[in-house]
């Protein structure tokens, strides 16, 4: 039987991370969900520190979720981390935000995202939305190789 | 200027006078040094001719008083004199300053030429001083427009940098517009939703309805925050001009729109004339042909059968490109409200839409220097006509 597949969600707004979970509800792959409110926690997460020091950093979540306006460090700033940690650096992750500024799809992709997708307000598209992303990334898509453990 | 002739007797005067006729020069007499220092108080000579035996005042202490005098400092002084004469101080006259010493009796020719040489000298100074002046004056001209230009360019960088404050401001203020506006609409939308699904059987009918309407406003302000955006985009964005392909861009939207909306309802007839190819900013006219056709499609979605076109049309030699629909048209009445921003001739209930659309389309239109119209009748369709420049060439 396959481990559950990881999703790590990074969103402040309590109103957008619950939004996003019953997005989520109905998932299709084996997935458990992660949710930090911040830049710095995502960080901490990713690299076993902190509250998450107990996490094996070996393991990367199979999918990251990041929103972009976050508190502390913005989501740019969180990816570039990501991209610069060889333990990380092939992760997937996935914009979720509200804007699409061309700025800010330059940096994204600039910084290494693997997509980026702008949350729609009509929560039926939402659902939509997520519903696919979950079964392009986890299902269809096949992940970077997990170091495995000795 | 003239000559001064300075003798006490009358008859050296008259002589001085005949020799001197032909130059054609002011001849101005004076009988004494007294009456020759009054001359020059008043007026400038080329040269000064001066006897030195006078009475009273003799032609060295004369010459010693007019070098005293600023205004006539300068001037050439011929001293005349008889050359039997005792006291005739050929030194001291150079010292007072004397370009030159003639014997009476005089000879006329060399005396004539002597004078126009001084003359001749005085009208070249003059001419010099003149143009000296004028010189000087265009000098201070350019001096004047340097300086104008320095304040001018000076003003300029600020506004310069005034506006490009303003801008950096805008984008600040679209970023966040982007980003803070929308999430709480999210919420209300989601969390309606939600509601609906969990508690669908405790609501009544009018408690399904009204969380539809809190739905539907959220989803409207949220297109009309993203058509905000656009136009506020379309302003601040840098005008490219290139050669664009607008068949292919009509083509993509047509498909997309045919794909989006169901076709299978609805049979659309949809014509893009070829070759159409334009000069300007591709991202741009892409949003004018989304909007123009957009509207179209929307406009014609309660028929069942409709024709949609997009072409370039010439009359009287002009040309103008067109995108016509056979759908529910306008009220000629209204047409100048049509490209007001938030101006709609048509209810939402009939057609959804913000209002900003053709706002935003006209507002590109103008910067690519062009014109925009249409023309409509109520239920029998609309046209619209743009160019992109407005010279009468032969690609609009």
């Amino acid at each position: 039987m396959s481990q559950a597949k990881v999703i790590l969600l990074v969103e402040d707004d309590p109103g957008d991370e619950e939004l996003a979970l019953l997005a989520l509800r109905t998932r299709r792959a084996k997935s458990e969900v992660v949710v930090v409110r911040d830049g710095v926690e995502a960080l901490d997460y990713l690299f076993a520190r902190g509250s998450f020091a107990e996490r094996d950093p070996s393991i990367p979540p199979d999918l990251v979720l990041l929103d972009l306006k976050l508190p502390k460090l913005n989501g740019i700033e969180v990816l570039r981390k990501i991209r610069a940690e060889p333990a990380t650096r092939l992760v997937p992750v996935v914009i979720l935000t509200s804007s699409n500024e061309e700025k800010d799809l330059l940096s994204a992709y600039d910084a290494g995202v693997n997509s980026y997708i702008r949350k729609p307000v009509d929560f039926a598209a939402f659902a939509e939305a997520a519903r696919q992303l979950e079964t392009y990334w986890l299902v269809l898509n096949h992940g970077p190789p997990v170091a495995k453990r000795p | 200027m003239g000559i001064l002739l300075v003798d006490d007797q009358p008859e050296g005067l008259i002589a001085l006078e005949a020799i001197l006729q032909e130059l054609g020069e002011n001849l101005v007499k004076a009988r004494s040094g007294r009456e020759a220092l009054r001359h020059l108080l008043n007026e400038d000579f080329a040269v000064i001719l001066l006897d030195i035996q006078m009475p009273e005042m003799d032609g060295y202490e004369t010459a010693a008083l007019i070098r005293e005098k600023q205004r006539c400092r300068h001037t050439p002084i011929i001293f005349l004199t008889a050359s039997h004469a005792a006291d005739v101080q050929i030194m001291r006259g150079y010292e007072i300053g004397a370009v030159d010493y003639m014997f009476k009796p005089l000879e006329p020719v060399v005396l004539r030429s002597k004078v126009s040489v001084f003359v001749e000298l005085a009208r070249k100074t003059e001419l010099i001083r003149k143009q000296t002046e004028q010189l000087y004056q265009r000098e201070q001209e350019s001096r004047r427009l340097a300086e104008t230009q320095a304040e001018l360019l000076l003003a300029l960088e600020q506004r310069n940098g005034e506006l490009a404050a303003v801008n950096t401001e805008l984008e600040s203020f679209s970023y966040s517009v982007s980003h803070d506006l929308r999430a709480p609409l999210r919420s209300i939308d989601g969390f309606s939703h939600a509601l609906l699904e969990t508690s669908f059987d405790r609501l009544d009918d009018q408690g399904r309805r009204h969380l539809r309407y809190v739905r539907d406003a959220a989803q409207r302000m949220a297109a009309l925050i993203d058509d905000l955006l656009e136009l506020a985009r379309v302003t601040r964005a840098e005008l490219r001009r290139e050669r664009v392909d607008l068949t292919a861009i009509a083509r993509t939207v047509g498909t997309r729109l045919q794909g989006d909306g169901g076709n299978g309802e609805r049979q659309v007839e949809f014509v893009v004339h070829r070759e159409l190819v334009a000069n300007g900013d591709p991202r741009l006219l892409a949003v004018v042909l989304e909007n123009l056709l957009g509207n179209a499609w929307k406009f014609t979605s309660k028929r069942p059968m409709c024709r949609i076109e997009f072409g370039l049309d010439s009359k009287n030699g002009q040309s103008a490109f067109f995108v016509r629909d056979d759908g529910a048209g306008f009220d000629m009445a209204y047409a100048s409200k049509l490209f007001g921003a938030f101006q709609r001739l048509h209810s939402t209930a009939d057609f959804a839409g913000t209002g900003i659309g053709l706002a935003t389309v006209h507002r590109i239109v103008r910067r690519h220097g062009g014109r925009i119209w249409a023309e409509g009748s109520v239920d029998h369709g609309a046209t619209f006509y743009f160019t992109l420049c407005d010279e009468d060439r032969q690609q609009p």
